[in-house]
């Protein structure tokens, strides 16, 4: 199956922008390729939605991967990976706390910070410094098209250029 | 000050009232409860190393709030720290004194109005001495134990029952529940 994803290359590290539902089948095939340490898991609030992005590293050769997915606020569900990397899940415990990122399939999604009884997850911009409510506050539109898209591939050039490098 | 006997009376006879002895003994010998929080715990740290020596005055750590007479709150008290605060200096014996020490355990410092601070420690426990700094220098930290230990020791300023603080636990609550007004 193809993966929805965007992919590109920052310095030394590749970076994949997913779909949320082949974010799992994505760190999956990650997994088989030998990536085998888990450097963080960080939510972000972007504004229109949640992003959750892993950052990967294959210590034999130092190779480096950022895995990153959005989601809406209606919906924060991503798919745990903590089977795959058990070092992730107080990453994922963290990222629930503070962003209410729900993540399907985690052994024990409680909050790891704050108290258990709170309803707030004090990251989200809707929320000023002292977690109260900002009046007023509208989530951005969600990116048209999706931030997993791939750019389109350039369109190939007619004219001389391409005609002198053939007949080189 | 007025402790113990004066200049006039033989040397080997002390006038004085019971409380006086007591509170002589007390003073000399205040036992801090081992509780650090944030930064101004290195500081706490620092100020019973060689160099400044707090043990001199007859204080040292204690492990457990049942044998500890002094609590030194060293750094940001955030709310579901201050349950278990609390929970310790109700667990401390009288006579019990607390020590604010900072910035932070003084008002919330730099991280006041956040969702999650207590703004002051003194809205948890009462304070006997407040030590302003960011973080405080051992040696403002062992003025203010020497502060505390001539508070004990005064006649005037003789211990009494502090004035009671009941364990608010609204001001522990999350935001919007805690009886705050919003800082918009």
């Amino acid at each position: 199956m193809e993966l929805r994803l965007k992919q590109e290359r920052l310095f030394d590290e590749d970076i994949y922008t997913v779909h949320p539902e082949d974010y799992r089948a994505l760190c999956e095939k990650l997994k088989a390729d030998g990536f085998d340490f888990p450097r963080a898991v960080s939510g972000i609030d972007t504004g229109y939605g949640l992003r959750v992005t892993l950052h990967l590293t294959r210590l034999h050769d130092r190779a480096k991967v950022t895995v990153r997915t959005d989601v809406r606020y209606e919906n924060p569900v991503v798919a745990s990976v903590t089977d795959l990397w058990p070092g992730v899940e107080w990453y994922e415990r963290e990222a629930y706390d503070m962003l209410g990122v729900r993540f399907s399939g985690h052994p024990d999604l409680r909050r790891i910070l704050l108290e258990d009884e709170w309803e707030l997850h004090p990251l989200l911009k809707r929320y000023d410094t002292g977690g109260y409510p900002i009046p007023g506050w509208e989530p951005k539109a969600w990116p048209d098209p999706d931030p997993w898209t791939p750019p389109p591939p350039p369109e190939p050039e007619a004219g001389e250029a391409g005609e002198g490098g053939e007949a080189s | 000050m007025g402790l113990l006997g004066s200049d006039e009376r033989p040397r080997d006879v002390i006038l004085g009232t019971l409380d006086d002895l007591i509170n002589m003994a007390r003073s000399r010998s205040m036992w801090p409860l081992t509780f650090g929080i944030a930064c101004c715990a290195i500081e706490m740290m620092a100020t019973w190393d060689p160099k400044i020596d707090a043990d001199r005055f007859g204080m040292f750590f204690r492990n457990t709030p049942r044998q500890a007479d002094v609590m030194i709150v060293s750094g940001t008290v955030n709310k579901k720290l201050a349950k278990r605060l609390r929970r310790l200096y109700d667990q401390m014996a009288e006579p019990k004194w607390v020590i604010s020490m900072g910035a932070c355990a003084n008002q919330g410092g730099p991280f006041r109005q956040g969702y999650s601070v207590v703004e002051g420690v003194d809205k948890i426990v009462p304070v006997d001495v407040y030590i302003p700094g960011c973080p405080p220098r051992p040696e403002a930290l062992l003025q203010a134990l020497l502060l505390l230990r001539d508070k004990i020791a005064d006649r005037e300023l003789r211990y009494k029952k502090p004035r009671e603080i009941p364990a608010d636990y609204e001001i522990m609550a999350e935001p919007g529940k805690d009886g705050r007004i919003p800082v918009l």
